[in-house]
């Protein structure tokens, strides 16, 4: 090499070295950020949803253990009266049907938030009974398919639970589904939640972009606070597919 | 300094990558078999690049490697739209396909007539534009990747994409303005195609990282 080569050379050695280094100072500044960022986000969702957790369960207590024995109080109260006039009877008879209506819609709504299937028996059992009781109701067939005994942190098992009422309740409000099928597999120490629906589908990549609604967001901060995965497959016409991996 | 052949083997270490691909082919998320087929193309290529160079074949050689170039940019781009980097447009996908294949056909014609020089134009552009992408898609994985980073194989891509073009349109560039000096020393071409040969080595072991990390297929409910 003569010395205008030598030159030339040390010129392209001295700009490969300054880019290489200043890629290398970007990419361990983005890293450090982005996991800063993610530590971040990540306690953040987590706050939120104990936050509605406890408030769910505090609420769900309030109902199911002073409204409710008040109400029977009242109606053992009602049915003691003793009256001749079959006018007051009639009046008697009718409060007694409104409160069993009430104290049941208040068991309805206290099981719906906070189960006390899945506090004692389990996610499975609670997830049974979930859609037992919402079987055939919304004109939607609901499929459950798990052969295993689940046994989570009590976290994630809440979390699995409400991801699968929201997907239900998805399913129900804009699907126009008649069958939905929830299917869970345990592998490889992880857990695969999956849900499909013969709705209309939609497009997930415009909706997400667009405006991806607190159904979906929701469903992604649950999985992400597990450490999980959210694939959603669906397209116009051809239903929606859910398929949630959580490490176990 | 390193021989031909050293060189040669240097490059090869693309072959780690590859055969994990391979390995991992059937089980992995279908978006990422342009990447596969990209990595293989990119050993075959080195082969050829070798056979074609010992035997004295220099136009052939060139003309492969204009081709490739065509074929390097077709599959990286196709990887990039199925990552969302066109915002799954198909069309905008075609359109950038066609006008880069364009370009290609255009500078293959009046500039490097495909076999008798390298088509440096086409080379540095595709460069550019896949720096451009990789850096669109690594800042996506940067704001929505939710878990580690590290097993990520959208990261390790983007980041090899990076290194590896950027330096080569420096080494292109320079290639580029030396063609105006008279004569070059063989030496010369040699030390400056080693600084190639390290990048290439390099991001031949980020992509082989990247291979490992690549999702699995995901196992969608066949109900209907």
């Amino acid at each position: 090499m003569d010395t205008s080569e030598k030159e030339i050379y040390n010129v392209v050695l001295i700009v490969v070295g300054v880019v290489g280094i200043t890629l290398i100072f970007f990419i361990i500044t983005i890293i450090r950020y982005q996991r800063r960022s993610l530590r971040l986000h990540k306690e953040k969702i987590q706050a939120e949803i104990d936050t509605l957790e406890k408030e769910r369960r505090r609420i769900a207590s309030d109902l199911h253990d002073e409204l409710g024995p008040l109400l029977s109080a009242v109606k053992l109260h009602i049915n003691s009266l003793n009256t001749t006039d079959p006018s007051d009877e009639e009046v008697i008879t009718k409060s007694s049907a409104y409160l069993d209506s009430i104290i049941r819609k208040l068991r309805e709504i206290s099981n719906n938030l906070m189960p006390n299937t899945l506090v004692r028996k389990g996610l499975s059992k609670a997830i049974s009974e979930f859609i037992d009781n919402n079987r055939g109701a919304y004109g939607l067939e609901i499929r459950f398919i798990c052969d295993y005994e689940l046994h989570l942190n009590q976290h994630k098992e809440v979390n699995i639970y409400r991801i699968i009422q929201e997907i239900l309740h998805n399913t129900v409000k804009h699907a126009e589904a008649s069958l939905l099928i929830i299917k869970i597999v345990v592998e490889g120490g992880r857990l695969l939640l999956m849900t499909a629906d013969n709705g209309k589908g939609f497009d997930y990549f415009a909706k997400v972009k667009d405006n991806p609604g607190l159904g979906l967001r929701n469903l992604q901060s649950r999985a992400e606070v597990m450490g999980g995965e959210l694939t959603c497959q669906s397209e116009p016409g051809k239903g929606t597919t859910y398929t949630i991996e959580i490490p176990i | 300094m390193l021989t031909p052949f050293q060189q040669f083997i240097f490059s090869l270490s693309i072959i780690f990558a590859v055969i994990i691909g391979i390995v991992r082919f059937k089980k992995m998320d279908p978006s990422y078999y342009p990447f596969i087929y990209n990595i293989c193309l990119a050993l075959l290529m080195e082969v050829a690049h070798q056979v074609l160079m010992s035997n004295g074949y220099s136009h052939p050689l060139v003309a492969a490697v204009n081709v490739y170039g065509f074929l390097d940019f077709f599959l990286f781009t196709w990887l990039f739209h199925n990552w969302g980097i066109f915002n799954r447009k198909r069309r905008v996908f075609f359109t950038v396909v066609s006008i880069f294949f364009v370009i290609w056909l255009l500078t293959n014609v009046f500039y490097s007539q495909f076999s008798k020089k390298l088509n440096l134009y086409y080379i540095i552009l595709y460069s550019f534009a896949l720096i451009y992408f990789s850096v669109n898609a690594f800042n996506k994985v940067i704001v929505h990747a939710r878990s580690n980073i590290y097993r990520n194989a959208q990261f390790w891509i983007c980041l090899g994409v990076i290194i590896f073009f950027s330096f080569f349109i420096v080494l292109n560039a320079t290639r580029f303005l030396l063609v105006i000096k008279p004569k070059v020393s063989t030496k010369f071409w040699h030390q400056l195609h080693e600084i190639n040969v390290y990048s290439n080595v390099l991001v031949n072991f980020l992509y082989a990282v990247a291979v490992i990390w690549i999702p699995r297929k995901k196992k969608y409910t066949t109900l209907f």
